[in-house]
């Protein structure tokens, strides 16, 4: 009951106002829907006289016998009505059209109408509605030229997210900035090899509890990220937290549950038994056998529970709140538990010149065996590979038994190979457990110092301690683990300083020019310290003891690391823009950057921009409102940190011996910052009474100075150089256009579409990958080649090209066999294809009648291709559904030549597969077609029209990735190996995409 | 007016507060150090500096991990030189022991003694430039280390190491050029160490030195026998040279080893990756030539180098596998003899010193008055010294046993039967009387035996020498780049010098008198 306390306190800080004036006007302001609208600003028109509306939506004030009263409230169109009586009630509706305002860079608000860039807004509604663990993910196709690809790292797993192309060969993720504050989105364990092993982290966007935003906007453009600087390279995401209202306290409690099922499992075959006794493989005799797989995965559960309390004066908002998000993956024993508190608290003083906010957040988050993707620690793998015939329920049943010569239980299943374990196990032996404490605080006051001058300090300390530890027991397959067992644990703490002092002018010069300067500089501190522990190779000294105590060899193994990761940012920036008219626009920003990891360099960012409203400046009657702009700028990526320190340059101790640098700058160049340049035009239009609006944006981005890693000759010295150079461009095309079908006091129908088209293609990497014999040598973003597989970086490719093992084809196209009749591959690997789509489609409708409400989305990917080493593994083992027909059909039909040079129609299947699949197979075989259409969204809301004993309840019924209307790959193409930079477009065991049903409601007091 | 002035003001302050930044950049120098990464001062401590000689020491023949050392030396050196052959059929039978030259194998073979000698010698190089008794040190490992790479590639990257000319290549040393280096390198390793002892300064080595914990002596010592080595090695193409930088050797006040106890082998606690390779993955087995020489002359050392064979028909015989055979099964060969366990790894012996000076007797170089016979004999009884087999007399005078035919029990096809040319027809007893092909037929036959296991030289005496007489391949996949009974004569250059360093790689092409392929002979490679 801590929180009645709360409300008593809050109350006591509700302080009213009061002015003389003439006369007395009273009356209520209330929304469409009839509920009065509390805290709702009335000001006489032309004096500083005003005041605000109380708890039942009721105001009272004094004022000059003609005068006129402005009524405004934050998410509703203001109104002027001159006074005739002395009552006066106002409807205010909700929506604000052209006076919109949006959050831009640094936390300053700005008119969209005046922006040289597209901003996207997403509100806090939209994104809580159909609710994901992972708050970022709800964000899918919303908003246009927005990648979201989920890890597959299960509930509450990382995500990738890129905005308008992949751009850079270190890093694509865009900035996260919280209210004004930049934070940090660390995200460690990623998979960059085939093999994984690796076990997702998490990343810092997911800590978030969705209940606390307000809004999102999306900064796509470098040119709205301009004052960001270097960090801001890939756009940026900015997130605002709800804060207290004034006005009557204000109860939220919401609580949902989502329901997850599985779909998109693999299509498996359970008619063909095990080749024989004691095989890996199922290419035996046909037989009846029960699928063991789909039983396999749990129902998920989700439950968000968070309930919040705001309200206020005058001078003084609180705004408190708590969640609680538990949620059980598919995966059985896959377990997440996550409690955000936040806090926060604005105090004005002086007469509203000083305003002071406080802000405290802590999330505590628990996550149990996160699936880990790839080949290794995978349950995914024995679980599909179990050769037909064997009991999988005795498995599952004694996935250990007791061992008489070790005296202890180990694990039981048929067999000893590093791909595979007994899943059983892997869920209760190989356990993994990821901890996360984090703290975010911030401080910040502005001050009035003159009309339209502000001066704003902010301060924020952000803190996150992971805990990280793997439990592996003795017997546990023998590359993965000693013989008594593995113990990995890692302590990461990540330590963000950041502060800000930002001077705010703006002036209306005269009744034609509006100005608006920013001035500001900010300083930025980030400290990663990780200890890494890991017993491989030295072993442990008793089984199943999981303490650095155990370690037996600590300094023979992988064992005792420490690493610390600093760097000090400082910045001084600036903008300003002047606005003729309210016509003309134009913009300009700097900023200049130091950092410590470039310490004897200062870089320079300027943006330029310009926007007409030119509705405004003629007069055309089809349109209610056009404008165009137009915006170039230029940030930058930083260099890692320590990289241009002779120091690193000249080596490291490790596991207490010393060992020599071998990446060394080429040709000792002094490294610079990472550059993206791009271009940016837009067009804005509203026709049809505002019902129909439609966006365009047409841009073009060179990155270029990345860095890479390229490989060295070995008579060199070195066995990587490192160099600043490549050219990577983007163009692309976004637009969005939306109708308001209906729209009526009782039923509204609105419509959009969007649509976003990307090209990527590298232009120049460095020239020693040019002057090769046999055309431009390949940059591997992946572990070179293992698995037939590589993600590949070529001068005239694209970002992300998938390159593998292709069929060796003769002159007219035909594959050729070889003497035994088997398909020839190529030497090396060849490049097949590019996952990303060649465009992206959207279709979202919001209905509505009365309280009831229907939202759905519908969202397409056109073009690109994946690829599947899950299936070139299976098919090996004659597991998958296609071997199986192909054993039916007793053919694999083929277009190819023997080696005699004769036509061959068809070959046997278990010849052809024995060519294809497997890990050393032809990978050409395993890509498809990535284009999918799907149901992604849809939801049905109700809104009891009169408050229920004092409470406002909403029920909504929801419902996520509900079909696919179409999808060729076996498996969901959003679903991404890694959310690093590498791994793209390649399925490797990922857990299966999920499809989810759930409950909101939520209810305010 | 006020307002105006109260902004600028304002303006002022803010602009005061923005040069902070500025300032507070001073300490980025000191932020940008990862605390976990060495200073050259943390490095001077201890001559910590020094430690990369470790990984030299370890890297001329790399002990760990084993897969390493079995593709740098096991399945290249280990094989041609008769020692060893592996039962796995690797690649479907179609590898460096069929004759089709792996390059994913054989690019380990050469980036490994980039990586672990000649980059931590560059690195001691350009940090230990104050001593300069470590860098003559250095010289003479580098030697060691490099011409092991020389003799199985030819022309190699060295002297122009580390340096890219103008369009980014790194050039190719020639082997005349290379072998002028090694020998002006070698000198100048026992000048510079010969200069620190004189200071009377107690060595400062052994902290680093795996071989001889430091002992000044010993390594002049091992640097004139490998200065003896290289000089032999040069002997056919180029022997006035030889003759020259051999008498150097012989006549120098320490002269060369002559003990086991002044043997180059490598003492840490790391087992022999060979180990490994032989018992643990089953990859290696007896090499059809030792089972025929040892056998026939009833060797003692036979039980130290092998242990019978397991397979049913042959057991408790001695077994080995022909090199380059039809293998389809690993289970076929894979009951052949093993190798016994080995210990230290060793790239020089005493007994080996004597060979050489046995050689030198017989071409007339100045050997102090020391007969081929005598250093013959000598090096006989310093092998059996090395193993505990106490007097050599006896199987220094037996003049009648022979190497013995050579059958194979799974499958007849690559038996050799008696009176086969392959099969040698030497002796062991000295015969002063013998012409000098013979002579040196006796001598290299019986350096062969005592060099076990060191394949990598063993192979390259065979291609200078052609002895002792080894078995040709059955299966030859070099597609008719390498000829069947004159046998390999060179590993080819990898593809990532042809990726990498185009330019480079040619200019070793240029100098190497053939196509790069394998059957094109070394410089010193000749009749």
């Amino acid at each position: 009951m801590k929180s009645k306390n709360l409300l008593v306190f809050l109350l006591l800080l509700f302080v009213g106002s009061s002015l003389w004036a003439q006369q007395t006007v009273t009356g209520k302001v209330i929304d469409d829907d009839g509920q009065a609208l509390i805290g709702a600003n009335i000001i006489e028109s032309g004096t500083a006289n005003g005041t605000t509306t109380d708890l039942d939506g009721n105001y009272s004030i004094r004022v000059a016998n003609d005068a006129s009263l402005e009524f405004s409230l934050v998410g509703y169109k203001d109104q002027v009505i001159a006074v005739t009586g002395s009552t006066l009630n106002v409807t205010l509706s909700e929506g604000v059209e052209l006076g919109e305002i949006v959050v831009t860079a640094l936390g300053i608000s700005r008119e969209k109408k005046g922006l040289t860039y597209a901003v996207d807004e997403v509100s806090g509604d939209e994104v809580n509605t159909v609710k994901d663990a992972n708050v970022i993910n709800a964000l899918s196709g919303k908003t246009p030229g927005l990648t979201i690809k989920k890890g597959s790292g299960g509930v509450g797993g990382s995500t990738r997210i890129v905005l308008r192309g992949n751009k850079s060969t270190t890093n694509n993720d865009p900035l996260y900035v919280i209210d004004g504050i930049p934070m940090t989105n660390n995200r460690s364990g990623q998979n960059a090899k085939v093999f994984g092993g690796n076990i997702d982290s998490g990343d810092g966007i997911s800590n978030i509890n969705p209940d606390d935003i307000e809004s999102i906007s999306v900064l796509k453009g470098a040119s709205a990220a301009a004052l960001y600087g270097s960090q801001a390279a890939n756009g940026v995401i900015l997130i605002t937290t709800k804060k207290g209202v004034k006005g009557k306290p204000k109860v939220t409690v919401s609580s949902s549950y989502t329901s997850d099922k599985a779909i998109q499992l693999p299509e498996l075959q359970f008619r063909y038994g095990q080749t024989t006794a004691g095989d890996k493989s199922s290419w035996g005799p046909k037989g009846t056998f029960d699928d063991h797989v789909s039983g396999f995965f749990n129902k998920g559960n989700t439950f968000i529970n968070s309930f919040s309390v705001s309200g206020g004066s005058d001078n003084a908002t609180s705004y408190f709140s708590y969640s609680n998000t538990k949620a059980n993956g598919i995966l059985p024993t896959n377990e997440l538990n996550r409690h955000n508190v936040a806090f926060n608290q604005s105090m004005s003083f002086f007469d509203k010149k000083l305003e002071l906010r406080g802000s405290v957040n802590y999330i505590k988050q628990e996550v149990k065996n996160r699936p880990a993707g790839g080949l290794y620690f995978n349950p995914l793998t024995g679980l599909y590979f179990l050769p037909r015939g064997l009991d999988f329920k005795d498995y599952t049943d004694n996935y250990e038994v007791y061992s008489q010569e070790r005296n202890l239980n180990v694990q039981n299943w048929h067999a000893d190979n590093h791909i595979q374990q007994n899943p059983w196990w892997i869920l209760n032996r190989n356990q993994s457990f990821n901890n996360r404490d984090r703290y975010m605080t911030t401080l910040s006051a502005s001050y009035k110092l003159m009309d339209g001058l502000k001066l704003q300090l902010r301060g924020n300390l952000d803190k996150t301690f992971d805990h990280f530890t793997n439990e592996i027991y003795a017997s546990t397959q023998g590359t993965l683990a000693d013989p008594n067992g593995r113990f990995r644990m890692n302590r990461i703490n990540n330590t963000q300083v950041y502060g800000d002092a930002l001077l705010m002018y703006n002036k209306q010069v005269n009744s034609d020019i509006a100005l608006d300067v920013n001035v500001g500089m900010s300083h930025t501190l980030n400290n990663q310290y990780s200890f890494i522990v890991d017993s491989k190779d030295g072993g442990l000294s008793f089984a199943n003891e999981f303490y650095i105590q155990n370690l037996l060899k600590p300094l023979l193994g992988r064992s005792l690391n420490e690493y610390t990761n600093r760097e000090k940012k400082n910045a001084v920036f600036a903008s300003a823009q002047v606005g003729y008219k309210s016509m003309l626009y134009f913009d300009v920003t700097g900023r200049n950057d130091w950092s410590s990891a470039l310490p004897n360099t200062a870089y320079f960012y300027p943006s330029l921009g310009m926007t007409a409203i030119f509705t405004e400046m003629m007069d055309l009657s089809f349109l209610d409102y056009g404008k165009m702009r137009l915006s170039y700028a230029k940030v930058g990526n930083a260099v890692p940190a320590y990289l241009t320190n002779p120091r690193s340059q000249r080596g490291y101790i490790q596991n207490g011996n010393f060992i020599e640098p071998n990446t060394v700058i080429y040709n000792d160049i002094e490294l610079v910052p990472e550059e993206s340049a791009s271009l940016e035009f837009g067009l804005d239009l509203k026709a049809i009474n505002n019902k129909l609006g439609f966006n365009f944006t047409w841009y073009k981005t060179n990155t270029t100075n990345q860095f890479i890693n390229i490989k060295a000759p070995i008579g060199s010295g070195a066995s990587f150089w490192l160099v600043n150079a490549g050219d990577i461009a983007n163009k692309g095309i976004e637009m969005a256009l939306s109708y308001d079908v209906l729209k009526s006091d009782k039923l509204s129908w609105n419509t959009s579409f969007n649509y976003a088209k990307n090209t990527n293609e590298v232009i120049e990497l460095h020239p020693r990958f040019d002057n090769q014999e046999d055309g431009p040598a390949a940059f591997y973003l992946s572990n070179e080649a293992a698995n037939s597989y590589g993600m590949v970086l070529q001068k005239g490719g694209a970002f992300g090209d998938v390159w593998g093992v292709k069929f060796m084809r003769n002159d007219a196209g035909k594959i050729m066999l070889d003497t035994d009749g088997k398909p020839r591959k190529e030497p090396g690997l060849g490049f097949l294809g590019n996952p990303n789509p060649d465009f992206a489609l959207g279709w979202s409708n919001s209905l509505s009648y009365q309280g009831v409400s229907l939202n759905f989305l519908i969202d397409g990917s056109f073009g690109g291709q994946v690829l599947s080493i899950s299936n070139a593994l299976m098919d090996e083992l004659g597991v998958t559904e296609a071997t199986a027909a192909a054993r039916d059909a007793g053919k694999v039909e083929i277009d190819a030549v023997a080696a005699d040079g004769s036509a061959v129609s068809s070959i046997d299947p278990q010849l052809y597969y024995s060519a294809v699949s497997g890990r050393n197979g032809i990978t050409e075989a395993y890509l498809y077609d990535a284009t999918n259409i799907r149901l992604r969204e849809l939801s049905l809301g109700y809104k009891f029209p009169n408050r229920v004993m004092g409470t406002g309840i909403k029920l909504s019924l929801i419902g996520r990735n509900l079909m696919f209307f179409k999808n060729n790959a076996p498996f969901d193409p959003d679903i991404t190996a890694s959310t690093g930079v590498g791994l793209q477009g390649v399925d490797i065991f990922s857990l299966p995409s999920t499809r989810s049903f759930g409950v909101n409601l939520s209810l305010d007091f | 007016m006020t307002i105006k002035y109260k902004f600028l003001g304002f303006l002022l302050v803010f602009l005061t507060l923005t040069m902070i930044p500025t300032g507070c950049n001073k300490d980025f120098e000191e932020y940008n150090q990862n605390p976990t990464a060495l200073t050259n001062d943390d490095l001077k401590k201890d001559y910590r500096i020094f430690e990369p000689f470790k990984t030299m020491i370890r890297g001329i023949y790399k002990h760990t991990p084993p897969w390493q050392t079995q593709l740098q030396q096991n399945l290249i050196g280990d094989v041609y030189s008769g020692y060893m052959m592996p039962p796995t059929p690797f690649a479907g039978n179609s590898n460096n022991m069929t004759y089709n030259l792996v390059d994913g194998w054989n690019t380990w073979a050469f980036n490994i003694s980039y990586a672990n000698v000649m980059s931590p010698a560059s690195f001691i190089e350009k940090n230990g430039k104050d001593f300069p008794e470590f860098l003559a040190w250095l010289k003479i490992v580098k030697v060691e280390g490099m011409h092991r790479l020389a003799d199985m590639f030819g022309p190699i990257m060295y002297s122009q190491y580390g340096q890219l000319d103008a369009d980014g290549a790194i050039a190719y040393d020639c082997l005349p050029d290379l072998y002028e280096t090694f020998f002006r390198e070698l000198d100048e390793g026992i000048a510079g160490l010969e200069a620190f002892q004189a200071t009377g300064k107690p060595s400062p080595f052994g902290r680093f030195d795996e071989v001889y914990t430091g002992d000044i002596d010993k390594w002049i010592k091992f640097a004139n026998t490998l200065r003896l080595r290289l000089a032999i090695r040069v002997s056919k193409i180029d022997p006035a040279l030889a003759k020259t930088q051999g008498e150097k050797s012989l006549t120098h006040p320490l002269g060369i080893i002559t003990v086991n106890d002044e043997n180059f082998t490598v003492k840490n606690d790391i087992d022999h990756p060979v180990n490994t390779i032989n018992t643990a993955w089953n990859d290696v087995r007896m090499g059809a030539p030792m089972e025929s020489i040892l056998v026939g002359y009833e060797d003692p050392r036979l039980p130290k180098f092998f242990e019978p064979a397991t397979q049913t028909n042959v057991a408790g015989e001695y077994k080995g596998i022909r090199q380059g055979i039809d293998i389809s099964s690993k289970d076929t060969y894979i009951g052949f003899s093993k190798i016994a366990p080995l210990g230290n790894v060793q790239l020089m012996v005493a007994a080996e010193a004597q060979f050489l000076v046995a050689e030198a007797a017989l071409r007339g170089w100045n050997t102090n008055g020391v007969t081929a016979q005598q250093a013959y004999e000598n090096a006989v009884q310093i092998s059996f010294d090395q193993y505990g087999l106490g007097d050599a007399s006896t199987y220094l005078n037996d003049d009648t046993k022979k190497a013995l035919p050579y059958v194979d029990p799974n499958n007849a096809a690559n038996s050799l039967p008696a009176g086969d040319p392959h099969i040698s027809t030497i002796t062991v007893k000295w015969n002063d009387g013998d012409d000098f092909e013979t002579k040196l037929e006796r001598i290299i036959t019986q350096k062969w035996i005592a060099m076990f296991p060191d394949g990598q030289e063993a192979w390259s005496e065979y291609r200078r020498t052609g002895y002792p007489k080894l078995f040709p391949v059955m299966v030859n996949n070099s597609g008719g780049e390498i000829d069947t009974e004159a046998g390999i004569k060179r590993v080819k250059y990898i593809s990532g010098e042809y990726s990498l360093n185009p330019k480079g790689v040619k200019s070793g092409v240029d100098c190497l008198g053939g196509p790069d392929t394998g059957g094109t002979p070394l410089w010193w490679d000749v009749d």
